[in-house]
């Protein structure tokens, strides 16, 4: 059943990678087990947990609702792909200093989501965060220190903006 | 009852007087998070190895059939696939797991995949194992199955009826086991009650549905013959005998290494049916094998809570006054008896809640049924005997014109007699709980609730308050199983720690533990840090748990909330003795009385000649390199290892027997409100109280809280598995199987009270299941506001339709429930 | 779980697409795939190929012509939930958008998808039947044909597209006259769920306040979207308030026979059903009158 496999070429967190794969492989797939982001998680087969999520071409998806050929030239963030220069994203600073997970399994997810959301809002209401990680579950925090960290990344990101 | 005795009391008593409180209580960034939030946790489908393999499973569609024929070879004969087992296969390899239930049930016949006979929807009858996970699915559908369909049982009591299909031939009944026990005099009690209040309630069934699914690497060394699993399983070594059996090994060539774990909540101490599959497979292969379980499979089939079906009587006075209690239960555990049936027994101390009850009867039956094998989920067993309790007051309360909140005051133990015993043995531990209900009836705004209802009702809104006491009772005492199996050689519940200065003068810390997010490399370090006052970025604290270098006891994981009564403690213990011993070397090279030095801000120094003082890292290198240097005849090193007991005993002969080590306490008062027309509930307002003794932690603290609520809500709310008659499990994924997002979870208000507990030596209590407290406090607010219209909910579940179905019988003037 | 193997095509025009699909026996389109992976991944479809149409970017605009709104059918939902000329002029279509899945499906689901799906629990196809939208199919050759919203969904998972020959490539949504209103509810467990019941209302109302033209779809309680016809007499002339509505709304939901389901029994959503009805109705009218935004 192994299929006629399709060349690839795929930027993550900056930088181009090439893979061959199948078509039925799911872009999730190819970036744990190819390229070795282990910090996209796996949690559901519906797309319903959310645990997937990175930034393609600019927008949030679940990528394990994405093939892998159809990332074929486009450009991925992964939670790895936050930190700049070893220095933690404001919104990775507010997730610790704020305790917003507990295992960590959603919490990559949760930052993808948050990061496209204060891409296009950078003040956003407390319904329009709870809104935007609707796609998100958690199973360890009740989100609340996950709405409370998105809030407050909010307001240092806008207030370094700002000054 | 009342107070526990004064020489029980000096029994559970701890010496505490290595804490300095310096560390201890401070909000510090949990250790943990650093690497999660930059997603680099290490969770078991993060390991790659070198020729991996996949293994995947064929499933059961059908509850009850028998297995005729299967054909493997289409299977075996594709590209890429390595291995096909059935249960036949398996039965060559292995002997049943071992059971822990008592006779007959004993007799039931439990292999990881079905031989002659599947259970359950979702039992796996073949496995796969193949290049890849999409090879290893593909194989998967081209085994072929013959079933011939048996009726299936689906319902607790209808199981125990003569007739009634048998889940296993073997054991000759559906009864796993029953006990029947009275404490006190409950005969009494109930002739001399002005009123008796009887209700039958039902407790639903559910999962904790973690992120991550279970998941399991194992990799056979042929050349050193070890046997290397590396899980997410919440206590590995719980399951040694069930490892051994399995794979034929001995224990010390068994590795067992849990990492980063993504939530377990009970889920995942059964796990370790795919463990030893995998094993068996790398070792027939000489591979590494990898499973990750699906979202499907793990709702279908991993892990369920037990359902309880429960008539609750109340021996009351007319002043409220509620002297004894009578439950009958029957339990749902499932197929298989992989954990349970520990649920009837554990914490039934807590049967009686929180409050000064005289007597109690439990008549408890735990069965099989055609339904997913049941576990400890979180909240286990303190959450359905609480829920018959919390009930039970509303009602009697409704039948007497009292506030529930009134009635919970009357009842309630006092701090006066605290360390109280309750009628079957349980020690609480300590607590000011009627000061707890007051305040959390002040920070919820109680009366001024209660007022706004009367206004709202009037307007045709209909708001429901809820307001229930709970507990979390912690550090379970494994000597309960011995009440409905007095064979089973499992009792205490203990923990072990490593603490190590290294010769740097940092500190290495290992634990017992196999935690999933409950932050106990922060809160170990804390201790550590507080014991030996060093600086809490200097220790560094193994994640997870390896039986290669971890200590460990059979007790060993993370579960039943035990971590900060037994796990810190024993972390407690061998920070004490690693700072006497670095006590004993400073005094010798400081020349200074041992009584005299002091260990503070990671140095040692004598009391009286503040002058004459020591790095501790100077000491750290001496003890392990400059050894000629230390007191004569003392050993070099400076490791430190400890293991805590509780002073918990057997059931004695009236099974009276202490069976946690810890009893936080909370209240939780909710605002709801109901959509008239359509049954929808809301909560408006949700506010919890917590006293889990000292606070290691408050982030940890108040994140466990939140979650608990978390899956308190779900529970009530959203999340409940349908089964048809047949046995089909109607919403196996998350597509209809609820989980609650953030547009679900309300907000919510967490106040603290902080008594320490006098049984463990930080003051810590166990917290963070949460005792089911707030699938109590859903359903009290949710009944609250159908009262008046006459309704009432026999189940720990309420959906809109339910309430609706209430509602519009109010209407027409009867009760459709 | 992960898909069975299929062929894989990404064309870059539509012409090329609509070749492939009359060429390739068991091939499905996949457009935002949000639905069509997820069933493939549990196995439950297993086409043979997929002609995937992310690539072609003719499809994918939100337009004017003529008063008209032009939808490509590649156009995500996200990018029509944030569009204001959609909010102002089609509320209930907004309303639906927003509520439709979470952000990452809106991120990536098109409305084609959803509409040529035609999942009886869908958002959009119960506001499509209340606005009047047409649909637009194309095939192989350029053959092009327009059919009514009313028509095009024929029963479950099932349009009125010739399978296997033509795609759904655009969604054109009429004007409605000043003093038009609409919206859109749904009442679902989770937020994110499909709908136990769901009701899109668009409606015109004369100065006078009479209603002129009315409709009212429901989704979730019949294989496709159900026109509750009684309700739209019910509101025909009439002016509007709470009793007229409840009117409309228990004309319009007598003869329903829903399903039942894991979530809400027939019963249960008839009831609902006539609730939100009877609100839809009132938030339409007050909308139309320019009372509430």
């Amino acid at each position: 059943m192994s299929q006629e496999l399709r060349h690839i070429r795929v930027k993550v967190n900056g930088q181009w990678y090439e893979a061959d794969v199948e078509p039925r492989m799911l872009l999730v797939d190819l970036l744990r087990d190819v390229l070795g982001f282990t910090g996209v998680h796996i949690g559901c087969d519906t797309g319903h947990c959310g645990a997937c999520t990175v930034i393609m071409d600019g927008r949030s998806v679940k990528s394990c609702m994405v093939l892998a050929v159809q990332a074929d030239g486009s450009e991925i963030m992964t939670v790895e792909g936050l930190e700049k220069d070893g220095q933690l994203h404001p919104l990775q600073e507010a997730f610790w200093e704020n305790h917003a997970l507990q295992c960590g399994y959603c919490t990559p997810g949760q930052l993808m989501s948050a990061y496209f959301l204060l891409s296009r809002n950078p003040n956003p209401s407390e319904e329009e965060i709870r809104k935007a990680i609707e796609g998100n579950l958690c199973r360890c925090t009740g989100y609340v220190n996950i709405v409370k960290a998105i809030k407050a990344a909010a307001l240092k990101m806008s207030s370094s903006k700002a000054g | 009852m009342s107070k526990a005795p004064p020489e029980i009391i000096s029994l559970y008593t701890q010496d505490s007087s290595a804490l300095t409180l310096k560390w201890l209580g401070k909000p510090l960034k949990p250790k943990e998070d650093y690497r999660l939030v930059r997603g680099r946790g290490t969770f078991v489908d993060d390991i790659q190895l070198p020729r991996m393999a996949y293994m995947a499973f064929l499933r059961s569609p059908y509850s009850h059939a028998r297995i005729k024929r299967i054909d493997v070879s289409r299977a075996k004969s594709m590209p890429g696939v390595l291995l096909v087992w059935t249960g036949d296969d398996i039965k060559r390899r292995m002997r049943p797991l071992p059971q822990a239930t008592p006779p007959p049930a004993r007799n039931a016949i439990d292999y990881p995949l079905a031989v002659d006979k599947v259970r359950f929807q979702g039992e796996p009858v073949a496995m796969v194992v193949a290049e890849s996970r999409y090879i290893a699915e593909d194989a998967v559908n081209q085994i072929d199955v013959d079933y011939e369909p048996l009726p299936a049982v689906v319902d607790a009591e209808r199981a125990l009826e003569p007739g009634a299909p048998l889940v296993h031939e073997e054991v000759g009944t559906n009864l796993i086991a029953h006990v029947h026990y009275k404490w006190g005099d409950v005969d009494y009690y109930f002739q001399h009650a002005d009123l008796v209040v009887e209700a039958k309630f039902h407790y639903h069934r559910f999962t904790g549905a973690p992120l991550e699914t279970n998941a399991v690497v194992a990799d056979y060394d042929e050349r050193a013959d070890v046997m290397t699993i590396y899980c997410n399983n919440q206590a590995p070594m719980e399951w040694l005998p069930q490892l051994s059996a399995g794979l034929n090994m001995p224990y010390p060539k068994l590795r067992v290494v849990t990492r980063d774990i993504g939530g377990g909540f009970g889920t995942k101490l059964i796990n370790y049916v795919y463990m030893i599959l995998a094993a068996l497979a790398s070792k027939e292969l000489k591979r590494p094998v990898k499973y990750m379980e699906t979202r499907t499979e793990n709702l279908q089939a991993a892990a369920h809570n037990a359902e309880r079906t429960c008539t609750v009587s109340a021996a009351v006075r007319k002043d409220g006054t509620v002297l004894a209690l009578r439950m009958r239960c029957v339990d749902d555990d499932g197929a298989y008896s992989r954990h349970e049936p520990a649920g009837m027994t554990v914490w039934a101390q807590v049967s009686t809640g929180m409050y000064k009850i005289r007597a109690l009867e439990n008549d408890y039956y735990a069965v099989f049924t055609n339904k997913c094998p049941s576990t400890s989920i979180r909240g286990f067993s303190r959450a359905p005997h609480l829920f018959m309790i919390e009930r039970i007051m509303d009602r009697i309360a409704r039948r007497l014109g009292m506030d529930p909140a009134e009635i919970r005051m009357k009842n309630l133990v006092g701090p006066e007699e605290m360390p109280y015993m309750t009628p079957s043995g349980g020690i609480y531990d300590s607590g000011n709980w009627p000061e707890g209900l007051r305040r959390a009836l002040e920070a919820a705004d109680y009366w001024g609730w209660r007022k706004r209802q009367e206004e709202l009702r009037r307007q045709g809104r209909i708001i429901g308050v809820g307001v229930v006491v709970g507990s979390d009772s912690a550090g379970p005492n494994m000597a309960q199983v011995k009440m409905y199996n007095p064979g089973l050689p499992y009792t205490g519940g203990t923990e072990g720690a490593l603490v190590q200065m290294t010769p740097d003068g940092k500190v290495r810390v290992i634990l017992g533990s196999s935690p999933q997010g409950m932050g106990h490399e922060t809160t170990a370090a804390q201790v550590v840090a507080d014991v030996l006052d060093v600086s809490y970025d200097d220790i560094y604290v193994q994640t997870g748990f390896d039986s290669f270098s971890s200590v460990y006891t059979m007790h060993s994981g993370t579960y039943g909330s035990r971590f900060a009564p037994i796990g810190l403690s024993a972390v407690y213990l061998a920070a004490a003795r690693l700072k006497e011993k670095l006590a004993k070397i400073a005094a010798y090279l400081l020349k200074c009385p041992e009584g005299d030095v002091v260990i503070e801000n990671g140095a040692a120094r004598c009391a009286k000649d503040p002058q004459r003082s020591m790095e501790l890292r100077r000491i750290a290198r001496i003890a392990y390199g400059n050894v000629n240097e230390l007191p004569p005849g003392m050993e070099p090193g400076l490791y430190s290892l400890a293991i805590f007991r509780p002073p918990f005993q057997n059931p004695d002969e009236n099974r009276r027997a202490n069976l946690a080590l810890t009893y936080s306490y909370n209240v939780h008062v909710v605002v709801v409100e109901i959509d008239p027309e359509t049954g929808m509930p809301k909560i408006l307002s949700y506010t919890a109280l917590e006293d889990s003794g000292r606070i290691v932690n408050p982030l940890i603290v108040d994140g466990q809280v939140h979650g608990a609520i978390a899956h308190g809500v779900a529970e009530a709310l959203y999340e409940k598995y349908h089964y048809d008659e047949n046995g089909n499990l109607l919403n196996p994924t998350f597509v209809d199987y609820l989980v609650p997002t953030a547009l679900e979870i309300p907000d919510m208000k967490v106040i603290h009270m902080e008594t320490p507990s006098p049984f463990t030596p930080t003051g810590a209590k166990g917290m963070g299941e949460g005792g089911g407290t707030a699938v109590q406090a859903v359903i009290s607010a949710v009944e609250d506001a159908l009262a008046p219209l006459g309704g009432e909910l026999g189940e720990s579940h309420a959906d809109p339709e339910t309430i609706l179905r209430i509602l519009k019988g109010a209407a027409r003037g009867k009760s459709e429930v | 779980m992960r898909p069975a193997p299929f062929e894989y095509y990404a064309p870059t025009s539509l012409e090329e697409a609509l070749r492939l699909l009359s060429e390739k026996e068991g091939a499905k389109l996949l457009a935002g795939g949000q639905s069509l992976l997820a069933l493939m991944k549990l196995r439950l479809l297993t086409p043979t190929a997929l002609i995937d149409l992310n690539r072609i970017r003719e499809l994918r605009y939100i337009k004017e012509e003529d008063g008209w709104l032009l939808i490509g059918a590649m156009t995500i939902y996200d990018e029509l939930e944030q569009s204001p000329l959609i909010r102002e002029r089609y509320p209930a279509l907004h309303e639906a958008l927003y509520r439709l899945g979470d952000q990452q499906v809106r991120n990536r689901g098109t409305i084609g998808g959803s509409l040529a799906h035609a999942d009886p629990s869908a958002n959009l196809p119960p506001v499509m039947v209340a606005l009047k939208a047409q649909m637009v199919a194309a095939r192989a050759g350029g053959g092009r044909r327009v059919i009514q919203a009313d028509d095009f969904f024929v029963d479950a998972f099932t349009t009125a597209l010739e399978p296997d020959k033509e795609a759904l490539v655009e969604v054109r949504l009429p004007p409605w006259p000043r003093g038009s209103g609409g919206a859109y509810m749904k009442l679902s467990k989770r937020e994110i769920d499909f709908s136990i019941v769901e009701v899109a209302v668009q409606m015109t109302v004369g100065d006078d306040g009479g209603v002129k033209e009315a409709r009212v779809v429901l989704g979730s309680v019949a294989p496709k979207p159900y026109r509750a016809v009684g309700a739209e007499e019910v509101l025909a002339g009439a002016k509007v308030d709470e009793g007229l509505a409840a009117r409309a709304a228990e004309a319009g939901t007598r003869d329903l026979e829903p399903p039942s389901d894991v979530q809400a029994s027939s019963w249960y959503r008839k009831e609902v059903s006539r609730v939100l009805v009877k609100r839809a109705i009132l938030k339409a009218y007050a909308r139309a009158r320019g009372m509430e935004q």
